[in-house]
């Protein structure tokens, strides 16, 4: 029996927000995965090879969409990345995700950033942590990519590797159809990915994707860090990944054959990575 | 109506095996500073000549790192004219407030060019263009909310005794207590520009201030945007006054169409070619996605998709021809568009001086008469004038 996909939502504080589940058929007991989302708003569905693997392995995971991302409300309460981390407390919270169901935060580039952010104050609060990609560091020999007002077929070529992936293949469509056309795009496929974009730039802008005073804070990070990098990722360079594994006490460094859309990309093998550390991290 | 010469004072020098934007990444080693401080000088000739040939006003904006506007502070050259004019308007639109921090600065330099003028400034607030906010990596996100909490300061900082506090979301000073005051009361002119989005349109209306139509659009998106205001204006409780509509068009006059096209073309070619591309650049948050929705309906129409000049002539992306011609469609269009403030840009692109002086000049003298014989006034309806001098938003009128 395969695992269940579902859409859900909850109130919080600053609004409705939208949550997608993945539950394995036999109830495992296994502290759920929180995952969380890049700055693509990537939903459950487009997640799902991932969602469906981790379930497969035991874990259930939960995927919230921050505010203004994936249809949740109250980005109007949203300024900086420390705003995120006090609503995350409340979701925390609000999903029971506490105790013996303590999350193992996976997140990924602008959610990596997020993780790392809540795992520097409050590492008790996270059984593991994966980050994949993040964003949060300034290198200033690699800086990270322009994300804002990039064409999406350039885009598209930055952000994977190779340009089969059929979400690639749909980004670089409807951007040459913006290009060439713009009236005939149906504005509600772009509408998700404006108000996306539109949510990150409230949050990420300036600083650009970084946060100057988090690289002194990670030796908070106390909890079992695991940091995956694509080694092709030309929006945040590879080297971001290893500055997070050397300043985070105690983290792994794991790099595949991939680009930035690493959880898209090779979705198997980044399950298989987080159910081997959080499996790690419980036996500790 | 009122007769404006508007400059924008643009680089008419890029090298030609440039196919790049004229916008925020366009290399500053193209910018040969001697040939700047000549167009400078140039160009301010070309704004004080303006009050020689019984123009209103002149008008300037600002612009950042670009080719297209080579005025990054428009005060500074409102400055000059209101030292070297003795007449005209000077309506500076405008300063993009969020890029002043904090905006009291605005407040402070307007006052000072109105009082150096006697008075005689139009001071535009804009929102600044999607480009600006990559140049000054001021959060696009906030352009909208900075620019509103800005706009409140800097009427407050002229019209509420000093000093008082100001805490707000984006700017808190504990201490706004400007010096100098303008000298026109309760405070200048207020022009805004924008391009249709609703929000911004129905602003200005609440206000009871001017909005000036963005340029280089087909004329129909410029009758849209008229008919919004008119309606908004409706909304709060009052009509519109033509001296709150502005349009902004290309002009050249020659003694026949064809010695006007000949003459031109080359010259709008350069512009719509090399300095438009990159200034439609909008950055995500900078508009409502309702708004984004708007804008890209009617971008099919923006001047840097024309290829052909029928198109030109046929869309009014310039008004170019004879002087009967240009009379005749200025007319037609103004007719139609109610504005009651022609903006007249009579340098474009390369157009070297000679051209563009000696437009001005058969504009000033075949064009201007009828224009003045058929659209008089050129003062606001004393009661929306006093609405928006009390501050009210027509309530009850």
């Amino acid at each position: 029996m395969s695992a269940m996909l579902a859409e859900g939502s909850i109130h919080s504080a600053i609004g409705e927000v939208v949550l997608w589940r993945c539950e394995p058929s036999d109830s495992s007991g296994l502290a759920p995965v929180l995952y969380l989302h890049s700055a693509g708003a990537e939903t459950g569905p487009l997640i799902s090879q991932l969602l469906e693997a981790l379930a497969e392995g035991g874990r259930e995971s939960v995927a919230p969409m921050m505010p203004g991302f994936g249809g949740s409300a109250g980005i109007e309460e949203i300024e900086e990345i420390e705003d995120l981390v006090f609503h995350l407390l409340d979701l925390l919270e609000l999903l029971g995700l506490e105790g013996a169901r303590r999350p193992h935060v996976v997140g990924v580039s602008l959610g990596g950033w997020l993780g790392a952010e809540l795992a520097c104050r409050y590492p008790e609060r996270v059984a593991s942590l994966t980050l994949v990609n993040p964003a949060g560091l300034y290198l200033p020999d690699a800086p990270i990519a322009e994300l804002f007002g990039v064409p999406l077929e350039e885009l598209a070529g930055t952000v994977f590797a190779s340009l089969d992936h059929p979400v690639a293949q749909m980004m670089r469509t409807l951007g040459e159809a913006l290009r060439s056309d713009p009236a005939s795009v149906p504005f509600d496929a772009l509408r998700p990915f404006m108000e996306a974009m539109a949510a990150t730039a409230k949050i990420a802008w300036n600083p650009y994707f970084h946060n100057p005073r988090l690289p002194g804070r990670l030796r908070r990070v106390t909890t079992p860090t695991l940091v995956v990098a694509g080694k092709q990722d030309r929006l945040i360079p590879p080297v971001h990944a290893q500055a997070y594994a050397e300043l985070i006490p105690a983290a792994r460094l794991a790099s595949l054959d991939c680009g930035h859309m690493l959880m898209l990309e090779k979705p198997f093998e980044l399950a298989q990575l987080v159910l081997e550390h959080s499996a790690a991290a419980e036996s500790a | 109506m009122r007769l404006f010469s508007f400059h924008l004072m643009p680089y008419p020098a890029l090298p030609d095996d440039y196919d790049g934007p004229a916008w925020i990444t366009c290399p500053n080693s193209f910018y040969d500073p001697e040939l700047g401080g000549r167009l400078y000088n140039r160009y301010l000739d070309e704004l004080i000549l303006a009050e020689e040939l019984g123009f209103d006003g002149v008008c300037v904006n600002e612009h950042h790192q670009n080719a297209y506007g080579t005025m990054p502070s428009p005060n500074l050259i409102a400055s000059i004219l209101a030292r070297q004019t003795s007449r005209v308007r000077i309506a500076v639109i405008g300063n993009a407030l969020p890029l002043y921090d904090p905006p009291t600065r605005v407040a402070e330099e307007f006052a000072m060019i109105d009082c150096i003028s006697g008075g005689r400034l139009i001071a535009g607030l804009v929102v600044g263009g999607g480009p600006e906010y990559y140049s000054f990596s001021i959060n696009p996100a906030q352009a909208r909310e900075r620019f509103a909490e800005a706009h409140d300061l800097i009427i407050r900082a002229w019209t509420e005794p000093g000093p008082f506090e100001f805490i707000g979301k984006h700017y808190r000073i504990r201490y706004v207590n400007s010096w100098p005051q303008p000298i026109q009361k309760p405070h200048p002119e207020i022009w805004i520009p924008g391009v249709g989005s609703v929000e911004t349109v129905d602003f200005v209306a609440r206000h009871r201030y001017a909005y000036m139509g963005i340029p280089y659009f087909h004329i129909s998106v410029f009758e849209r945007m008229f008919k919004m205001m008119r309606e908004a204006c409706e909304r709060h409780g009052y009509e519109a006054d033509p001296l709150q509509l502005g349009w902004l068009v290309p002009i050249f006059v020659a003694d026949t169409d064809a010695e006007a096209r000949e003459r031109f073309e080359e010259h709008f070619w350069y512009f719509v070619r090399r300095l438009l591309p990159g200034i439609s650049v909008m950055p995500p948050g900078y508009t409502s996605i309702r708004s984004y929705e708007n804008i890209l309906k009617g971008v099919g129409s923006f001047a840097q998709h024309l290829q052909d000049w029928d198109e030109v002539i046929e869309g009014r992306y310039a008004i170019v021809g004879s002087p009967a011609t240009v009379t005749e469609r200025l007319v037609t269009e103004v007719e139609r568009l109610g504005v009651g403030n022609l903006l007249g840009l009579f340098q474009l692109g390369s157009l070297p001086a000679a051209e563009t002086q000696s437009s001005m000049r058969l504009f000033a003298s075949e064009v201007m008469p009828t224009l003045r014989e058929l659209f008089p006034g050129t003062e606001r309806r004393p009661e929306v004038a006093l609405a928006a001098a009390a501050g009210t938003d027509g309530e009850g009128l």
